[in-house]
């Protein structure tokens, strides 16, 4: 077993923990059911959280939801801007995350070659 | 090993706090993986059938695979699977698995695993616990925020 060195981890949460408690311009919902888990969607969440990062990107929370009932376009994930319509990307890689997250999150430009569908229910 | 997919489970059902205790005896040639949350539970209906592929508490979803894929992964490795859960009183996964069998599965990026729990669930805290021999290494969400 590769023991983990959770003091190296504890350092690193200080860093996700101000992100986690940052104020909500942006949301980020990254789809994880068992068919985006298997799809990568982990990679792709970490992808995301390393732009806030190294962004300093503070207004934006992330969050997770189950499946979305389409695992064949996984991994999938809904941005949300607040007060317009959230749009959903599939079939992502981490390379097609941070150009969605620069573009999208940090300069409001959808990237519709990514884009499966804008609109839905919207939570923020 | 699927944690990141059964702690979401524990989320689902509105837990406050999740506790990961991952366990390494070679001795004993055992790996145990343990997920306690203090979440809404299930009836006992419910856990009898949690580990069903067939069976999910999600509306309009007809397949519930998390658990029953760390089920099966435990099987494949020798080991064994153990639900417990009662209505408002959480719930506790204990998997465990012949650490030398070579369908064990890999541990993966317990960090990133870590980072993401942490990063998308705001009102939940983190306990992880990693163990072997007299080795111990822990991570609590809840000391972090306090520092």
């Amino acid at each position: 077993m590769r023991f983990e060195d959770l003091d190296k981890i504890t350092d690193r949460m200080r860093k996700v923990m101000s992100l986690r408690e940052g104020s909500s311009q942006a949301k980020i919902t990254v789809h994880m059911g068992t068919c985006g888990l298997s799809a990568g969607a982990r990679k792709i969440m970490k992808a995301l959280i390393q732009c806030a990062d190294e962004t300093a990107t503070k207004d934006v929370i992330f969050s997770t939801s189950a499946c979305a009932g389409l695992c064949s376009r996984e991994p999938m994930i809904t941005i949300e801007l607040a007060g317009q319509a959230p749009v959903k990307y599939v079939d992502l890689t981490e390379e097609k995350a941070k150009r969605i997250f620069s573009e999208h999150i940090v300069n409001g430009k959808i990237v519709a070659e990514y884009a499966l569908a804008i609109g839905s229910e919207q939570t923020l | 090993m699927h944690i990141l997919d059964v702690v979401q489970n524990s989320v689902r059902a509105e837990a406050k706090l999740v506790e990961i205790t991952l366990s390494g005896d070679q001795e004993q040639d055992l790996l145990t993986l343990e997920i306690r949350d203090d979440g809404k539970g299930m009836d006992s209906e419910t856990c009898a059938r949690a580990s069903d592929p067939f069976f999910t508490t999600k509306p309009g979803r007809r397949i519930g695979l998390g658990l029953a894929l760390l089920a099966q992964a435990a099987r494949e490795a020798e080991g064994d699977f153990q639900v417990a859960s009662r209505p408002e009183a959480g719930t506790m996964i204990a998997a465990s698995f012949r650490w030398s069998h070579p369908d064990c599965k890999p541990l993966g990026d317990i960090t990133a695993t870590l980072e993401t729990l942490v990063t998308a669930h705001r009102g939940v805290d983190f306990v992880y616990e990693q163990r072997e021999g007299a080795e111990i290494a822990r991570f609590d969400s809840r000391e972090v925020r306090r520092a």
